[in-house]
């Protein structure tokens, strides 16, 4: 009699014990595919290069009367501040070349330009060095390169209506304080403006190309520092963005910031982890004089291989 | 890589599955686990069998409290009934019968000694009757009430086992902890799953146990009155 109920009961029992395998094992499965998510490459994007670029764009302004030479050239700088998007890159570089052969001018503009925001060094620098610097994207020259190159991309414009009036040296004058003026409005139209990022990275990636080099050598010193989490099959797992301050002696200033981790198990150890690796490794040596560069620095921590 | 520490930690695991979190488990949890799961099993085949064997029981007193207040005579319904093996009521009067045939057969007159004879029969017979009604049941009590703590013990001893594997990894990430916390809770869902049935049953069914041996008292009872009147009208 009571093996009836010991057969019904066990039966009863592998029967819940299959369809709890079967469920048990699949919901989790689900939750984990929402969770991924694509991260793209984030470069670092400088606040103050992002002025200096404002500035050549409002002396671009001026100069040219024609409306839509100059809304092309605006274009490009606003498309600095986020630039981001990867198809731009190539039209922005021909003009560096251009401004760096035919302007005098434009090697003053800038250096008075960074001057008013930028450290006593760099200023010194970059009138004497510039020229050699524009025609070689270097990264060992970086230091005085990026000032220059950042305002390349933007000056596109500026240069070429110049060329002819560079005669008038009071017209020059008049063009900067208006550029002084102007970049006060530019900047505040700019800032909401960064739908047009796609562009911005074509301009940026001349003056990025030199920041780059260093910020990947920053990089590396910190991904050896970096303890990535064990068990991850796919490099998105663990790829992390953490944004950080220096200080000018190349210590980290202050906690850094986890920008996005991945909704993966890993993400947060190894976000965790990626800030560890940034306050270990600390102090960085880094160019004092390109400061403006790399006080605020976002890196993107993947696995290598 | 550098910096990356191997650690014999529990392996993450891609995704969780019962089977998974089973094979990983530490073997005492995997004991505990197993243990419930045995115990779940065993009591509910109790309940099966119990509920099985009480609705028979109180279908069988109904159909013979109706033929035993039908009319019939004692005699004819004793020998109906004798020739197979009783149960529950039915026993009862057999047992009692039996007793009361065989004084009558051997001559006894004491009315005394023949009361008493019957009511001791009476009361073997029932107390063997809700004995075999109530065997086992003790099985659910202690179930219910062992169950979770067993369980409790088997979370106790994962969730050890995962912080120990922080302690070996320097890793404080939900990742390293989660498949052995998730382990550990395993066993005490079973614990509360083989408990929670075994207690509302053992409630229900001991209760209805209670139930049938104050029916079968009561049969009993009406029936020692009904041979004690026998009795006096034969002694006289």
């Amino acid at each position: 009699m009571w093996r009836t109920g010991l057969l019904i009961s066990a039966a009863v029992h592998l029967v819940l014990l299959g369809w709890g395998l079967i469920t048990f094992s699949t919901s989790p499965l689900d939750a984990s595919d929402i969770e991924t998510l694509p991260v793209e490459f984030v470069e670092v994007t400088d606040l103050t290069e992002l002025d200096l670029g404002k500035e050549s764009a409002d002396t671009a302004e001026t100069p040219s009367p024609n409306d839509p030479t100059e809304k092309t050239a605006e274009t490009p700088p606003q498309t600095d501040q986020a630039g981001e998007d990867d198809p731009a890159p190539p039209p922005p570089p021909p003009p560096p070349p251009q401004e760096s052969a035919s302007p005098a001018d434009a090697p003053e503009a800038e250096a008075e330009a960074p001057a008013a925001e930028a450290p006593p060094e760099a200023i010194a620098e970059t009138p004497s060095e510039e020229p050699p610097p524009v025609t070689e994207p270097s990264p060992p020259q970086a230091a005085v390169a990026p000032p220059s190159p950042r305002l390349r991309p933007d000056r596109p414009a500026p240069p070429t209506p110049p060329a002819p009036e560079t005669p008038e040296a009071s017209d020059f004058n008049a063009e900067k304080i208006a550029a002084l003026i102007d970049r006060t409005n530019t900047g505040a139209a700019q800032a909401p403006s960064e739908a047009q990022a796609s562009l911005g990275v074509a301009t940026g990636r001349p003056d990025a190309r030199m920041t780059e080099s260093e910020i990947d050598a920053l990089r590396s010193q910190i991904q050896n520092c970096w303890v990535i989490p064990t068990g991850w099959t796919n490099p998105r797992e663990v790829s992390v963005t953490i944004r950080f301050g220096l200080n000018r002696d190349g210590t980290v200033a202050g906690m850094p910031e986890v920008v996005e981790f991945p909704a993966s198990q890993y993400g947060q150890v190894s976000a965790d982890n990626a800030i560890r690796a940034v306050l270990q490794c600390g102090p960085y040596a880094l160019p004092a004089a390109k400061y403006d560069q790399w006080s605020v620095v976002q890196l993107r921590f993947t696995p290598p291989g | 890589m550098d910096g990356v520490t191997e650690t014999a930690l529990v392996s993450p695991v891609s995704h969780l599955s019962l089977i998974s979190l089973f094979l990983e488990a530490d073997i005492v949890v995997k004991a505990v686990i197993i243990g419930l799961l045995l115990a779940s099993v065993w009591s509910w085949a109790i309940i099966i069998d119990k509920a099985i064997l009480y609705s028979k029981m109180r279908k069988q007193m109904d159909r013979f409290e109706k033929t035993f207040w039908s009319g019939q005579s004692l005699e004819e319904l004793y020998r109906s009934l004798s020739g197979r093996t009783p149960q529950g009521m039915a026993s009862v009067f057999v047992a009692a019968m039996r007793e009361w045939k065989r004084s009558f057969e051997a001559g006894a007159r004491s009315q005394f000694g023949l009361q008493s004879r019957i009511d001791k029969v009476l009361d073997v017979t029932i107390s063997r009757e809700t004995g075999r009604l109530e065997s086992r049941l003790l099985f659910l009590a202690t179930v219910g009430s062992a169950g979770p703590f067993v369980g409790l013990f088997g979370t106790v001893w994962g969730i050890m086992n995962s912080f120990q594997s922080i302690a070996a990894s320097n890793n404080t990430s939900l990742a390293v902890v989660a498949p052995g916390i998730a382990e550990a809770l395993l066993a005490t869902a079973l614990g509360l799953l083989a408990a929670i049935p075994a207690v509302v049953a053992y409630n229900k069914l001991s209760a209805e146990a209670g139930k049938i041996g104050g029916r079968l008292e009561g049969f009993a009872d009406e029936f020692s009155a009904i041979l004690s009147r026998q009795a006096d009208e034969r002694g006289e």
